[in-house]
């Protein structure tokens, strides 16, 4: 079970468990799941593909989960909705803002001498993009 | 049989209870056997193999004078000896005999077309008959064996093998790449599961094979080459310099005091320091230093000569030079054992070598050694302190698609054996062993986990880190999903132990290449059969002890080198092998001494050599001749033939099933 210790969103979504979700695919429990919030956690680190002992990649599992519940016209929770909203919108998660020094002071990019974060060059071209390769099937960002 | 003797042969099919008559009919395959010229009885029967069967094949050997026999039947694989023995008994050349497989390449394979299988075996014995008129007899020859046996490795398998091959009455000679024998059961503090002092078990049976008068050590040795067959193996042996004259050397230890440098100590695994010219550990066998040239000052300068100056007995000799030593030997044990997985090259994730307070199992065993870096007492490598919090990691690169897929067999044990030295040595720390599953298996062994379990201050968790990291202050910490309480859990571990996974000895490549034994998907050697065959190898008179066949506790190490030691005892007290009679035979007229067969042969068994009259021909070497047919098949001229399946023999099989 390297995956549920290693993983990023067990790290803050609780309920969380890779290797759960793989072991009630296998027994049969995936209608359980795809109704479910838990899927929508995973943050695609990846990590779990990278060090599963048994070459199972729970990553895969949990994406074709999240597949099957958008097909059935399922819709995922708020906080993913509206970060899909947001790449349509600007093109990230989350615009980049500022970062949090250890002493909680806030700095920017530049007065780190970090390069600024790149854009989609022209938004419109970037959010076609983005809908033909799965986000038009999400309705409440269309 | 006298050539142009009238062709007689007996068919004889076999029902294998049902597994053979259930689905062809034997009775129609006896019928349609009688009809072939050259058949003079054919018959079924129930179970040809059994007493009354081959009886009835030695009756009517004498009583139609047979001159070839054919049965049809299991896998050659199965039952060819013995029917063999049978054509033998009644007074015919063993070879005289062919056997026509009609259950696993028919009955098993073709149980729901029953007409269709049963014209199959009509073929397949036809086939048989076709290349029994063609059989000719063959001689099986007797070869003496060497009454002396090489083993490789000295650890506890080699030790163990040696001694009771000695004890047989029979030469060994023991070599060993280290300058020391023991192994890696020297490095151990104690066994489990009865915490015996590993030492104290060790060092009397290394004494005892050094003292033995049937033994003859080779220490600080390389085997280089190894040529010949079974009874009759040619070794060449290679004696590193220890620059130390043996003969005069009492193992005083004057040098070693005196050194003035020194180097990481290879049998601490690194941790603790040694000197340029050492002894491997205070109780080596023998008990003679070495000079590590890379690190003596004179070696690498010119200067110092400070072990020169103090030897008592003028012991020293910086001119010494390698010896080549060479061996005729009948049989030969491969104990070579194993290494640890390469953890820190493999998976940087845990960070060993890059933390100093990650280290392996065995860098533990020598912590907690008396004679370790740090005289037994339990500190941790970055600042020498006593570790409060300690977690053991298991399968550590064992049970992994990514890195080694087989269980290592003594990790789980070795790990509680760990919490156990931790506990015991530090009454107040705590420790964790993260594991995956707990395998317990051996005679005790439960036990044992059962007693450490029940410390308060062990706490077993089920589940395996993804990482280990580091934190801002120095601190090593990672997360561990705990199976048990449905639960991530934070550890900040002073020490962490990895019971890290175990390949073959790095030495163990090398010989098999010289050797040409088989090894396994995994890298160990490969034995003959797994449950029938343990100790054997692809090359007759090669046998396996121990870690070298695949990983093994000290119980098994020992008990397959008891194994391994009888099999070569049986070898040498009988004095002879049967030389294989399937061997390859050239015809020098034919040969044209092209040698493109020589290279193609796996095993060395063809040489090209000048006739009288200047002509070139491929010789075969029927002593390491497989019988593989490799050269029978590529020789563009048909000189090479395989002896019991000649091309001719072969094609005639092939016309009948095309017929």
């Amino acid at each position: 079970m390297k995956c549920s210790s290693g993983c990023t969103a067990a790290k803050v979504v609780d309920k969380y468990r890779p290797h759960e979700i793989v072991a009630l695919v296998k027994a049969g429990y995936s209608e359980e799941l795809i109704n479910s919030d838990v899927i929508w956690a995973c943050s695609v680190c990846l990590k779990c593909v990278e060090y599963c002992p048994q070459r199972v990649s729970p990553f895969e599992v949990v994406m074709t989960l999240r597949n099957e519940a958008i097909t059935r016209g399922i819709t995922p929770p708020k906080s993913f909705v509206e970060m899909a909203k947001s790449i349509v919108k600007v093109g990230y998660i989350q615009e980049p803002m500022y970062i949090m020094s250890k002493e909680f002071e806030e700095v920017s990019r530049t007065e780190l001498g970090l390069p600024e974060m790149p854009k989609p060059k022209d938004i419109e071209k970037f959010k076609q993009h983005v809908l033909s390769v799965g986000f038009e099937r999400l309705r409440e960002v269309v | 049989m006298v050539e142009g003797e009238e062709i007689r042969i007996g068919v004889y099919v076999c029902h294998c209870g049902i597994n053979i008559a259930s689905v062809v009919d034997v009775k129609k395959v006896v019928e349609e056997a009688s009809k072939v010229p050259n058949v003079v009885v054919a018959k079924d029967y129930q179970f040809m193999c059994s007493q009354p069967g081959q009886n009835m094949i030695v009756e009517d050997i004498k009583q139609h004078n047979l001159n070839r026999v054919i049965v049809a039947a299991c896998s050659p694989r199965m039952h060819e000896p013995t029917f063999q023995k049978a054509v033998e008994r009644g007074g015919l050349n063993p070879y005289l005999f062919e056997m026509a497989n009609i259950r696993e390449h028919c009955s098993w394979v073709h149980e729901k077309e029953k007409a269709a299988a049963t014209d199959k075996a009509i073929k397949l014995v036809k086939a048989a008959i076709a290349k029994a008129r063609l059989l000719k007899p063959l001689k099986v020859e007797k070869v003496k064996v060497i009454p002396r046996a090489l083993v490789i490795g000295g650890g506890i398998a080699g030790i163990r093998a040696s001694l009771d091959i000695a004890n047989a009455g029979f030469e060994v000679h023991l070599v060993e790449t280290r300058p020391s024998i023991g192994g890696n059961m020297a490095r151990l503090d104690k066994t489990f599961p009865t915490l015996d002092c590993s030492q104290c078990i060790l060092t009397p049976l290394m004494v005892e094979v050094s003292k033995h008068p049937n033994v003859t050590l080779h220490t600080y040795t390389d085997v280089v080459g190894i040529d010949g067959s079974v009874g009759n193996f040619k070794v060449k042996l290679l004696k590193k310099p220890r620059y130390v004259d043996e003969s005069k050397c009492t193992g005083c230890g004057t040098c070693v005091l005196k050194c003035p440098w020194t180097a990481p100590n290879e049998f601490d695994m690194g941790l603790g320091k040694r000197k340029a010219i050492y002894f491997e550990f205070p109780q080596a066998v023998p008990l003679i230093p070495v000079i590590d040239t890379g690190h003596c000052m004179y070696f690498q300068k010119g200067t110092c000569r400070a072990c020169e100056r103090f030897c008592p007995t003028k012991a020293i000799d910086f001119n010494q030079k390698p010896k080549e030593i060479e061996l005729e030997v009948g049989a030969i044990i491969l104990a070579t054992g194993y290494g640890l997985y390469d953890v820190a090259k493999a998976m940087p994730e845990y960070g060993y070598r890059k933390y100093k307070d990650v280290i392996t199992g065995l860098e533990l065993e020598r912590v907690v050694s008396a004679t370790g870096p740090t005289k037994g007492h339990i500190l941790r490598p970055s600042d020498g302190k006593e570790p409060k919090k300690v977690a053991i990691v298991l399968c550590v690169g064992s049970r992994d698609e990514k890195h080694l897929r087989f269980c290592c067999r003594f990790g789980c044990v070795a790990g509680i054996k760990h919490a156990y030295y931790v506990v015991s040595h530090i009454p107040d720390a705590e420790v964790y062993v993260c594991y995956r599953d707990i395998r317990t298996f051996g005679k005790g062994y439960e036990e044992f986990y059962e007693r450490v379990r029940n410390y308060e201050n062990v706490r077993f968790i089920r589940g395996s880190p993804m990482e280990i990291l580091q934190d801002a202050d120095g601190g090593i910490y990672f997360d561990v999903f705990d199976a048990n309480t449905n639960r991530v859990v934070t550890l900040r571990p002073d020490l962490v132990v990895l019971e890290t996974g175990i390949v073959p000895h790095p030495t163990f490549k090398e010989v098999a290449k010289v050797l040409k034994c088989a090894i396994g998907p995994d890298g160990f050697a490969l034995e003959l059969h797994p449950k029938l065959r343990p100790t054997e190898t692809s090359v007759d008179g090669v046998f396996l002890a121990g870690a070298v066949q695949g990983p093994k506790d000290i119980p098994d190490t020992v008990a397959q080198a008891g194994a391994a030691a009888s099999s070569a005892i049986a070898l040498m007290s009988r004095g002879y092998v049967e030389t294989v009679p399937y061997v390859s035979s050239v015809n020098e007229d034919l040969c044209s001494g092209c040698g493109i067969c020589q290279p193609l042969c796996a095993f060395d068994a063809i040489s090209l050599v000048k006739k009288e009259d200047g002509k070139e021909v491929a010789k075969v070497d029927v002593s390491k001749c497989k019988g593989c047919g490799v050269c029978a098949a590529a020789c563009p001229s048909g000189a090479a033939q395989q002896l019991g399946f000649s091309d001719g023999q072969i094609l005639e099989m092939v016309r009948t099933l095309a017929r």
